[in-house]
């Protein structure tokens, strides 16, 4: 009999700050359980004790593992015992694959041990989805970016919600067509400006985008892979065109990511090659607003920074162009508009930003006659 | 032996021309209309012609437009929205940007007949899919022009300047909604609410302390602690 659900929270926020943290390896012997603080819990039931325990026994704690209903306790004795069952059958998955390896001399890039790997990885998500402990562990934040179950877990809620959320806004604002002509974010991006955390699309105050942001990109692969992150601004008014132009506003190479540093730029972030720096989006009065689009790039290998540096021009660079050059793959995605305010002539002044003494002005159709 | 005649004086009148007309034929037998409860005034079952609805393009291709024109008139769509062109409720196209307008076939896997706007006179459509949009920019640049701060102190009263202030587009001259808020002199609060936040904070911060010094239990906690315990010697 397997219980093969895998079954999540819906709706359940996190109660408290996620902790991104390592967990202890979950035991073969069974699951996971806390340790209780009174020692004269090993007797029983709760409220059965003596008068002496008594009062001991009210002040124990009722835990997941504890709990004293029978089906409940009968439930679990399953769910342990298909978990048993999986680990198993990893365990003789894994002592196949190494004797393909040594006897039949198939190497780790094969076909056949690739696809078993991938098995495994499943059958390792399988062993803890019913696990209520991590449903638990998840509800309250206390994840481990270690394991592929919680990855997996954060990988659902993710689509659920918020991924859906930044289609919308890419699609709706057009953002897809002009910057990338399509993208599959499978990767989460987060942006912090000024401590806080912005959703995708928003319009933002130019004192709050005068610096550069925190970023994180969370994959929901347990691989370490190396990001480029690009800002460009597709709607720079061109009045000589009669048209818009691009910017290139912020690009950072050679970032470290995995699932265990999630923080691509900040102050947990690794050292990374800033290639273009950080300019603060402006918008001039009287033009539409602008979108400030940031993509997340995969880079297939390390990036030579001086070679780049040169091969990028701030006021005429287009997103795809820079992707194909450098061979880059989107994994992420994230947008926020900018309009004139009244900070945004001093800030302008403050960077020396031409055009900080121009409005613009709206021309009237002829209408033919 | 003769087979008897089948006489045609036996059978009843009216199923007399059956067999020579048929079913379906009206040679025989002739049409009868209830005139009583046939409405004439009524055209129930006269001519249902309408007046032409005056269907079908109203700009050809190649012709320069602006957003809101009409395109075409149809019923249903025998013609579909393209780039730049929007569609009404009954299925008019129409234009939503400057431009020429194109009559052309979709690339897509319907092919569907589009009418579409293209920005310049030259500019082909259909556009490759997932191509970047082409934009106009319908503005020029000017030399900055700031609104002036004007501000006024709390508590100054209204003049007979403000009174006569008119509003573009208005008929009624009145200041504005600012100045008249502007009038009021500025508020004077007794006790302000962050001070109060701060003084309940103190307050806690007494009692936690004398907790502290007292063992940890307040009263209540004290008194329910004595219960318990006469209950369990009791038991």
């Amino acid at each position: 009999m397997s219980v093969c659900t895998l079954s999540a929270s819906s709706s359940i926020r996190a109660l408290g700050a996620i902790r991104f943290n390592v967990i202890r390896p979950i035991a073969l012997q069974g699951l996971r359980t806390r340790a209780i603080p009174n020692k004269s819990s090993t007797e029983g039931v709760e409220g059965a004790g003596s008068a002496e325990g008594a009062k001991k026994n009210r002040l124990k704690m009722r835990t997941i593992e504890t709990m004293p209903f029978q089906t409940f306790q009968l439930a679990l004795d399953i769910i342990n015992k298909d978990r048993q069952e999986k680990l198993e059958r990893i365990t003789q998955e894994r002592e196949t694959m190494k004797k393909l390896i040594k006897h039949k001399g198939l190497t780790h890039a094969d076909r056949r041990i690739v696809s078993m790997k991938q098995q495994i990885e499943k059958w390792q998500l399988y062993a803890d989805a019913n696990n209520p402990r991590v449903k638990y562990n998840f509800d309250c934040g206390i994840i481990g970016m270690n394991k592929p179950i919680y990855l997996h877990l954060l990988n659902k809620k993710w689509r659920q919600r918020n991924r859906p959320i930044l289609m919308q806004r890419l699609e709706t604002m057009h953002v897809i067509p002009d910057v990338l002509p399509a993208i599959n974010p499978i990767a989460d991006v987060q942006v912090h400006f000024k401590g806080r955390k912005v959703q995708s699309g928003l319009l933002l105050d130019s004192l709050m985008v005068e610096e550069f942001p925190t970023v994180r990109v969370i994959p929901f692969k347990n691989e370490e892979m190396l990001c480029t992150i690009a800002v460009v601004d597709p709607d720079v008014p061109d009045s000589k065109k009669h048209g818009f132009r691009y910017r290139c506003h912020w690009v950072v190479s050679n970032i470290p990511i995995s699932p265990m540093q999630t923080t691509a730029v900040g102050r947990s972030a690794k050292p990374a090659d800033t290639i273009v720096p950080y300019l603060p989006p402006h918008s001039q009065k009287g033009a539409p607003y602008h979108r400030y689009t940031m993509i997340v790039f995969e880079q297939p290998e390390r990036i030579d920074t001086t070679a780049l540096e040169g091969s990028i021009n701030r006021d005429d660079f287009t997103m795809r162009g820079f992707q194909s050059k450098n061979k880059l793959h989107p994994i992420g995605a994230f947008m926020w508009r900018v309009e004139w305010d009244s900070h945004t002539k001093e800030i302008m002044q403050k960077h020396n930003l031409p055009g900080w003494d121009i409005m613009y002005k709206r021309i009237k159709d002829v209408v033919p006659s | 032996m003769l087979l008897p005649r089948i006489s045609t004086t036996g059978i009843l009148p009216s199923l007399r021309n059956i067999g020579a007309s048929g079913c379906g034929s009206n040679s025989g037998i002739l049409q009868q209309v209830r005139h009583a409860t046939h409405k004439a005034s009524k055209a129930a079952n006269g001519s249902s012609n309408t007046a032409g609805k005056r269907l079908g393009a109203k700009k050809t291709a190649g012709e320069k437009v602006v957003p809101g024109m009409i395109i075409y008139r149809q019923r249903g769509t025998l013609w579909f929205p393209g780039e730049n062109a929007g569609i009404g409720r009954d299925h008019t196209i129409f234009a939503l940007r400057t431009g020429y307008v194109r009559y052309y076939r979709d690339s897509g896997p319907k092919k569907r007949k589009s009418i579409g706007v293209a920005l310049t006179p030259d500019q082909p459509l259909p556009r490759p899919p997932n191509a970047a949009r082409t934009r106009r920019l319908w503005f020029e640049p000017v030399p900055l022009v700031e609104k002036e701060d004007v501000s006024v102190p709390q508590g100054t009263p209204l003049t007979q300047e403000d009174w006569a202030k008119v509003v573009p587009g208005s008929y009624i001259p009145r200041p504005d909604n600012w100045r008249i808020g502007k009038v009021m002199g500025p508020v004077v609060r007794k006790r302000s609410v962050f001070e109060g936040f701060e003084r309940s904070a103190k307050r806690r911060e007494a009692r936690m302390k004398k907790l502290a010094l007292k063992g940890g239990k307040t009263k209540k906690a004290k008194a329910k602690a004595k219960a318990r315990a006469k209950k369990a010697r009791g038991a």
